[in-house]
C-alpha cells in the first residue's frame, strides 16, 4: 500500500565554472509508490515556485534503458538496489524522515556539467575507436549464412545490454572504464563478425581509454555491483585477453 | 599500438605488474619459505641447507638479479598504477559506499611499501650483517646463519614485533594480488563464491603465517 | 500553395522500387563530398540514415539534445523487429508482409510505399546481423522468431526485450564510425529549433546549445528530420520524457504539410497511473495476453480485493465479446474495451482506471516454473514499480499513449512538401496508416534511413539548383531572432504555474476528449480549451534560470509551447475526420456491436494540413488512397 514519507535531501548544486556545493531540501508528502526521479520532480516543482532554480538532473527514458539517469544516493551508484537504475528505485525504500545525500557520478573523466549532469562523452569517444563493425550499408550477406551458437549469442547479449550510464566508472575506486569497455569488446569477441577487427579493436579501444583519463583497472570489483544492467567481471578477464592476445599476434 | 606503447597501457602496466609480482612470488618467495621453514628443525640441517645454497652461487645471484629487476619493475608499475589511478578517481564524493572492495586490495600501496621497508631492513638485518662460522657435522665450514637467525629474535620482543607485523603485510599483499593476478591475465576470477579468491587467500596468509612461525620460533627457544 | 505529389513509381507493385532506384539521378562519387546533409536526431531512423550517408561520401552533420546519440527513444523499443524471411517456413513472404501491414492500417497507408517497405525488411535482418547485433538464436545456432499482434506468422527478429537498443546500438556504432573518419560532425546536446528555407528550399537549421545555451546557425544542402513522434502531448505516454514534436511544428510553420495527427496509437498493456506526480507510463510487453486472462468484476464499484471475487462475479470481457480472438484481440480494440468498463465504474484499483491481467489460470496449468520463464523480467518490473506480486494477485493494466501514427507528409521519396526536406522515422505519416502492427516501427525507421533515403535523396541533390548562400543570410538572422525572442519571452513571463502544471492539463483535456474515443461534441470542447491553456500558458508560466545556461525548464517549455499548438491541429484532425479507423475511432461511426466503423467514401484520404498562420485555419490537402493490391475491406476479429 503506499504511503507518505518525508526525507531531508542533501544535493550537490554546482553551477558551470563553479566549485559546487551542497544543500538542503525538504521532500515532502512523498509517496512512496513514486520513483525516485519523480521525487525529483515534486522538489523541482516545489523549488521552482519558490523562485528557486530546480535541480538539474539528466533522464529520459524512466525504464532503465537509455542510461541517461544516475547519481550517488548515499554513496550508492543508482541508490541501494542491485540490478536497478535510479529511474526504477521507488521510494518505498526509503524510511521516512531519513536524509538522503545526493551527488553527480564523479570521477576525472567526468567532470560536472551542472548539479548532477556530468559530462560522459569519453564513453562515446572508446566507442568511436571500434565499438562496432566496420560494415557499410549494403555490404551484407544474407543473415542465416553464418549459423551462431546460442549459448555465444546469449552471453554476447550479456555483455551487449550495457546502457552506457557510467555508474562502473563512478563505483570504481580508480575510475576505470574497465567494464564499460570490457562489455563491447566481448560482445564482438563473442561473435563471429567481430573478428576481422578483433586485435585492432581492443588495442584502439583501451588505448583511448587511457588517454581520456580513466584509470587502470585493479580488480576491485565494485564497478560490478554498481552496474545496472549485472555487466559480469567476466567480460573484464575477457578484455584483458584479447588485449594480450592481440599483442602477442602481432609481436 | 607498439608493444612498448601496449606494455605502457592500463592493461599493460598491470600485466607487468603482475608478471614481475608472480615472478617474485614462485622464484623467491616459496624457495625462501621452503628453506626458512628448516630453521625449525635445529642448526644443523638449517645450516647444510644455508651451505649448500651457497655453492649454488650462479644460481643464486641469478636470481637475485632476477628479483632486482622484479623488485624494480614491480616497483615502478605499482606507482605508476597507483598515480594514474589516484589521478582518476575524484575523491570529492562525500561518501561512497564499498560494497566489494577488500580491505586487503584497500591496502595494496601501503602493503607494498611495508614489503619493500621490510626488504630492506630484513637484507641490513641478514645479508649485510656479519655472520659467524661454525662446522657442520660432515666436516665442512660454513656461516653460522642459524645462529643469526636466533640472535636476532632470541630476547628481542621488539624485533620480533616487527617482523611479525610485516608478515601481516605480506600476507594482505599476497591475497589481493595472487587472485587478482589471474584476472590481469585473463583467467576469470569470479565475483562471488569464488575458490580462487579463497585459495588466493589461504595461500596468503598462510604463507605469511608460515614466514612468522620462524621468528616467533627463534623468540621462545 | 501546397500540391501533394506522392511520385509513386509506374510500374507493377512488386517492380516500382527497382525501377524508381533505376531511374534516380545519381551524383558522382567526387561530387558527394561537395555536398552537406543535416540530420535532425539520431535514434534508430536518424542514425542510421547518417552513418549510410557519410558512407556513401556526403557530408553530414547530426543533432541530437542527449548527450549521446545511443540515447535516442528507440533505445527502449522491446518487443522486436519485423521481417519477410519467411525463416519458420511458416507461409511469409514480402507481399504477405506488406498485406498484413496495409490491412493493420485499416486501409490508410499509401501500398507503394507499405511494399517498399516489406521488400527492404530482409536486407535491414541481413545488416543488422552483420553489425553483430546479438539476436535470438536457436540451439542450431540460427535466428530465432516470435509472433506478434495482427499476424499469423512468426516474422519477429528480437533480442530479449532490448530489441530496440540493440537496433540503436548497431546503428550508433555505425555512426560512430563515420564520426570516427570524419564523414559525420556529430552534435550532442544540441537542440534543433528551427528549420530555415530559403526560395522554398530548407537550407539549414538554427540550433541551441544546451549546454551554454549558445544559438547556432547551420547551413546544408538538405535536411532530414528524425526526430520521433509526438505521443508526449498527451503528457503522460510510454515515450521517452524528451520526445516531442518540435522540430516536425517547426518544419509545419515553415510549410510541410502535416499529415494525419489524429492516427495516434494506444497500447492496451501498461501500468496504471497512480498518483497526481506520475511522470510517465510503462510498457508491459503484449506477449503477456498470450497467457493473462483479462476481467473486471461483473458489480459497478466492487472494491473487493481480486482474490475474494468468486469467478461468477467476474467479466472476462474479451473473451464474451470476441470469442474467436479472445484477449487477444489488436491493441485498438483491447485498449477502448478497457476503457469502456472502466467509464461503466467497473475499473479497479484505487483510482478506478484499470483492469486485471490474471495469470492464475495460466500458472494452474503451465506451472509457475513456465510462466516465470516466459515473463519472469516482466513480471519483475511490474513488482519493481508496484510493489505487487502478479504471480498471486492480478496485474492490473490500462491503456496508454505509445505511437504516433501521423506525422509530416512525404512522398515516395520520403521528402516533405518543403523541397530539400526529408523525414524519416516515426516523425513521417509514415507507412502504418491509421495503426501500426507491432515490431514494425523498429522496422520502418531503418528501412527509411539505411536503405531508402540514402537512395531518394541522391535525386533531389543531383538534379536541385542549390545555390551557396552562407549563413549570413537574413533567413538565418531572421530564424536565430526569433528564437532567441521566444525563449526570452517564455523566461520574461515569471508566472506563477509551472511547465508540467500546463503541460498535466493539455495532457489530460486531449486524454479525455481526443484519447481512445472521440466525439463531435468533445472534439469541439478541446478546440475551446486549448487556446485558452495556451494563452494561460503565455501569461502565467514560470520558467525560471537564464537562456545561456543549462536550463531543462526553459528547453521542456519551449518544447510545451510548440505542443500547445500542435494539440489543436491534432484535434481538428479528429474532428474532420468522421470515421472511426485504427487508432482513431469516432464514436458516432461504429457498427451496432460498437466495432470501429471505416467510411470509405469519404474518407480514404491522407488528411494533409498546410499551415495558414497561427489564427487561421489550416488548409486541407487531401491525398487520395488508391488500392491495387488489398481490397478494401472491414476488419472483424469477432
Ligand atoms: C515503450 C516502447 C516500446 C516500443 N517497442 C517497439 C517494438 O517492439 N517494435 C517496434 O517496431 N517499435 C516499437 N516501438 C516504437 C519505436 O520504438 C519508435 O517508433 C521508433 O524507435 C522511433 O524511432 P525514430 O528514429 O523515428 O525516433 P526516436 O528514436 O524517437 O529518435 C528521435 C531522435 O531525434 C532527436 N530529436 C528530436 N527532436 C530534436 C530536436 N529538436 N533537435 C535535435 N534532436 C532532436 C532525439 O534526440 C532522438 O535522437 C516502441 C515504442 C515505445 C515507446
Ligand atoms: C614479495 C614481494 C611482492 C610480491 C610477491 C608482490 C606480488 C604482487 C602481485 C602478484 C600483485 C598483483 C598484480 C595484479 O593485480 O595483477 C601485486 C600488486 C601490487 N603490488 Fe606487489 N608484490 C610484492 C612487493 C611489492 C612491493 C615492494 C610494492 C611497492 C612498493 C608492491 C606494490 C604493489 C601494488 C601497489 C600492487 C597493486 C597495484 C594495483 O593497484 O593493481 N608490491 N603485487
Ligand atoms: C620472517 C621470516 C624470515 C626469515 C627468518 C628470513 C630469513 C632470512 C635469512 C636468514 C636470510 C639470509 C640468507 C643468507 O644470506 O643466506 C634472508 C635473506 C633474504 N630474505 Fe628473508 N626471511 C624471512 C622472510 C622474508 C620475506 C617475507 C621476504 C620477502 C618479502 C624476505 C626476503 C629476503 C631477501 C630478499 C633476502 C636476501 C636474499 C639473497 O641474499 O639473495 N625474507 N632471509
Ligand atoms: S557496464 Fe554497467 S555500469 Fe557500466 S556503463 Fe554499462 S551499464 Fe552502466
Ligand atoms: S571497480 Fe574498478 S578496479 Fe576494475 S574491477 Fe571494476 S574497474
Ligand atoms: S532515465 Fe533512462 S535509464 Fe533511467
Amino acid at each position: 500500500m503506499s504511503d507518505k514519507i518525508n526525507l531531508t535531501l542533501k544535493v550537490w548544486r554546482q553551477n558551470r565554472g563553479e566549485d559546487g556545493r551542497f544543500e538542503i531540501y525538504e521532500a515532502k508528502d512523498i509517496d512512496t509508490d513514486a520513483s525516485f526521479l519523480e521525487m525529483m520532480d515534486v522538489v523541482n516543482e516545489e523549488i521552482t515556485l519558490a523562485g528557486g532554480e530546480p535541480i538539474a538532473f539528466e533522464h529520459d527514458c524512466r525504464e532503465g534503458i537509455c542510461g541517461c539517469c544516475g547519481t550517488l544516493v548515499n554513496g550508492k551508484t543508482h541508490g541501494s538496489h542491485e540490478r536497478t537504475t535510479l529511474c526504477q528505485l521507488h521510494m518505498r525504500h526509503f524510511e521516512d524522515g531519513a536524509t538522503v545525500v545526493i551527488e553527480p557520478f564523479r570521477a576525472k573523466a567526468f567532470p560536472v556539467i551542472k548539479d548532477l549532469i556530468i559530462d560522459r562523452s569519453g564513453l562515446d569517444a572508446i566507442i568511436a575507436e571500434g565499438g562496432y563493425i566496420s560494415v557499410k550499408t549494403g555490404n551484407a550477406p544474407e543473415a542465416s549464412t553464418t549459423p551462431i551458437k546460442r549459448e555465444m549469442a546469449e552471453a554476447a547479449m550479456d555483455a551487449a545490454v550495457c546502457i552506457g550510464c557510467g555508474a562502473c566508472v563512478a563505483a570504481c575506486p580508480n575510475g576505470a572504464a574497465m567494464l564499460f569497455t570490457a562489455a563491447k569488446v566481448s560482445q564482438y569477441a563473442l561473435l563471429p563478425q567481430g573478428h576481422p577487427e578483433r586485435a585492432q579493436r581492443v588495442k584502439n579501444m583501451v588505448s583511448k581509454m587511457d588517454e581520456l583519463g580513466f584509470g587502470n583497472c585493479s580488480n576491485e570489483y565494485e564497478c560490478a555491483v554498481a552496474c545496472p544492467k549485472g555487466i559480469d567481471v567476466k567480460n573484464i578477464a575477457r578484455l584483458n585477453r584479447e588485449f594480450i592476445k592481440a599483442n602477442v599476434k602481432k609481436a | 599500438m607498439g608493444i612498448k606503447q601496449s606494455l605502457l597501457s592500463s592493461i599493460g602496466q598491470k600485466l607487468l605488474l603482475a608478471t614481475s609480482g608472480l615472478i617474485m612470488f614462485f622464484l623467491f618467495l616459496i624457495p625462501h619459505m621452503g628453506g626458512n621453514v628448516l630453521f625449525l628443525f635445529g642448526p644443523e640441517i638449517f645450516n647444510s641447507y644455508a651451505h649448500h645454497l651457497h655453492q649454488l652461487v650462479p644460481i643464486v645471484i641469478g636470481i637475485e638479479v632476477l628479483m632486482l629487476v622484479s623488485i624494480s619493475v614491480h616497483m615502478i608499475m605499482a606507482f605508476r598504477v597507483v598515480l594514474t589511478n589516484r589521478a582518476a578517481a575524484d575523491k570529492r564524493h562525500s561518501q561512497k559506499a564499498s560494497r566489494e572492495r577488500s580491505l586487503a586490495a584497500r591496502l595494496m600501496p601501503v602493503s607494498g611499501i611495508m614489503i619493500f621497508i621490510f626488504i630492506v631492513k630484513h637484507l641490513l638485518d641478514f645479508k649485510f650483517y656479519e655472520k659467524a662460522t661454525t662446522t657442520l657435522h660432515a666436516g665442512e665450514q660454513t656461516y653460522d646463519v642459524y645462529a643469526m637467525v636466533l640472535g636476532r629474535f632470541q630476547d628481542d620482543p621488539t624485533h620480533l614485533i616487527v617482523y611479525v607485523l610485516f608478515m601481516v603485510a605480506v600476507g594482505l599483499h599476497l591475497s589481493h594480488a595472487l587472485q587478482s593476478s589471474l584476472q590481469t591475465y585473463g583467467l576469470f576470477v569470479p565475483r562471488e563464491g569464488s575458490k580462487i579468491k579463497l585459495a588466493s587467500k589461504i595461500i596468503g596468509y598462510g604463507m605469511a603465517a608460515t614466514f612468522a612461525i620462524i621468528p616467533i620460533a627463534a623468540f621462545i627457544k | 500553395m501546397v500540391t501533394l505529389d506522392a511520385k509513386i513509381p509506374e510500374g507493377p507493385m512488386a517492380e516500382k522500387w527497382t525501377n524508381h532506384k533505376f531511374k534516380v539521378k545519381l551524383v558522382n562519387p567526387a561530387n558527394k563530398r561537395k555536398h552537406k546533409v543535416i540530420v535532425v536526431g539520431t535514434g534508430l531512423a536518424g542514425a542510421s540514415a547518417a552513418a549510410t550517408m557519410a558512407e556513401l561520401g556526403y557530408k553530414v552533420e547530426a543533432f541530437t539534445y542527449s548527450d549521446s546519440p545511443r540515447r535516442a527513444h528507440s533505445i527502449s523499443a522491446q518487443g522486436g523487429i519485423n521481417a519477410a524471411k519467411n525463416y519458420p517456413n511458416d507461409g511469409d513472404s514480402i507481399y504477405r508482409l506488406f498485406y498484413d501491414t496495409v490491412k493493420g492500417g485499416d486501409f490508410r497507408s499509401r501500398e507503394a510505399n507499405v511494399y517498399r517497405l516489406a521488400e527492404v525488411s530482409n536486407q535491414i535482418i541481413d545488416h543488422c546481423v552483420a553489425q553483430g547485433i546479438p539476436f535470438a538464436r536457436e540451439y542450431g545456432g540460427y535466428l530465432d522468431n516470435r509472433s506478434f499482434g495482427g499476424a499469423q506468422v512468426s516474422r519477429t527478429f528480437y533480442a530479449r526485450g532490448q530489441t530496440g537498443q540493440q537496433l540503436l546500438l548497431g546503428a550508433y556504432g555505425a555512426l560512430a564510425k563515420e564520426i570516427k573518419k570524419g564523414g559525420v560532425e556529430m552534435h550532442t546536446r544540441s537542440e534543433v529549433i528551427d528549420i530555415v528555407v530559403i526560395d522554398g528550399q530548407a537550407r539549414g537549421i538554427i540550433s541551441r546549445n544546451l549546454v551554454t545555451g549558445e544559438l547556432t546557425r547551420h547551413e546544408a544542402d538538405a535536411v532530414v528530420l528524425a526526430t520521433g513522434g509526438y505521443s508526449n502531448v498527451f503528457f503522460l505516454s510510454t515515450n521517452a520524457m524528451y520526445c516531442n514534436a518540435s522540430a516536425a511544428w517547426r518544419a509545419y510553420k515553415k510549410g510541410a504539410a502535416f499529415a494525419n495527427p489524429c492516427f495516434t496509437q494506444i497500447h492496451p498493456t501498461c501500468i496504471p497511473v497512480h498518483g497526481e506526480y506520475q511522470s510517465k507510463l510503462t510498457l508491459m510487453s503484449e506477449s503477456l495476453r498470450n497467457d493473462g486472462r483479462i476481467w473486471v468484476p461483473k458489480a459497478k464499484g466492487d472494491k473487493r480485493p481480486a482474490n475474494e471475487i468468486p469467478e461468477d462475479e467476474r467479466d472476462y470481457y474479451l473473451e464474451r465479446k470476441y470469442p474467436s480472438f479472445g484477449n487477444l484481440v489488436p491493441r485498438d480494440l483491447a485498449s477502448r474495451n478497457a476503457k469502456e468498463v472502466c467509464d461503466e465504474g467497473r475499473g479497479v484499483g484505487a483510482t478506478g482506471n484499470a483492469v486485471y491481467l490474471d495469470f492464475a489460470d495460466a500458472i494452474e496449468r503451465l506451472g509457475k516454473e513456465a510462466i516465470e520463464a516466459k515473463y519472469g523480467n516482466l513480471f519483475e518490473m511490474y513488482n519493481r514499480i508496484t510493489d505487487e506480486d502478479p504471480y498471486t494477485t492480478p496485474m492490473r493494466i490500462y491503456p496508454a499513449l505509445h505511437y504516433t501514427m501521423g506525422g509530416l507528409w512525404v512522398d515516395y521519396n520520403l521528402m516533405t512538401t518543403v523541397p530539400g526536406l526529408y523525414a524519416i522515422g516515426e516523425v513521417n505519416f509514415s507507412d502504418h496508416g491509421a495503426n501500426r502492427l507491432g515490431a514494425s516501427a523498429l522496422m520502418q525507421g531503418l528501412a527509411d534511413g539505411y536503405f531508402v533515403l540514402p537512395n531518394t535523396i541522391n535525386d533531389y541533390l543531383a538534379s536541385a539548383r542549390i545555390p551557396k548562400i552562407g549563413t549570413d543570410h537574413e533567413a538565418f538572422a531572421e530564424a536565430e531572432q526569433a528564437a532567441q525572442d521566444k525563449l526570452d519571452q517564455l523566461l520574461a513571463i515569471k508566472g506563477s504555474r509551472t511547465v508540467d502544471d500546463f503541460h498535466k492539463e493539455l495532457g489530460n483535456l486531449l486524454w479525455e476528449n481526443c484519447g481512445m474515443a472521440r466525439n463531435e461534441k468533445g472534439l469541439k470542447e478541446a478546440l475551446e480549451k486549448i487556446p485558452q491553456i495556451r494563452a494561460e500558458f503565455w501569461k502565467n508560466v514560470n520558467v525560471p534560470g537564464s537562456a545561456d545556461d543549462l536550463n531543462q525548464a526553459l528547453e521542456k517549455a519551449n518544447r510545451v509551447a510548440d505542443f500547445m499548438e500542435f494539440a489543436e491541429l491534432m484535434v481538428k484532425d479528429a474532428l474532420n475526420r468522421a470515421e472511426s479507423c485504427g487508432g482513431h475511432f469516432r464514436d458516432e461511426s461504429q457498427t451496432e456491436e460498437g466495432e470501429a466503423l471505416r467510411n470509405d467514401d469519404e474518407f480514404c484520404y491522407v488528411a494533409a494540413w498546410e499551415f495558414q498562420g497561427l489564427e487561421n485555419e489550416p488548409a486541407l490537402h487531401k491525398e487520395e488512397l488508391q488500392f491495387e493490391e488489398v481490397k478494401l475491406s472491414q476488419r472483424s476479429y469477432k
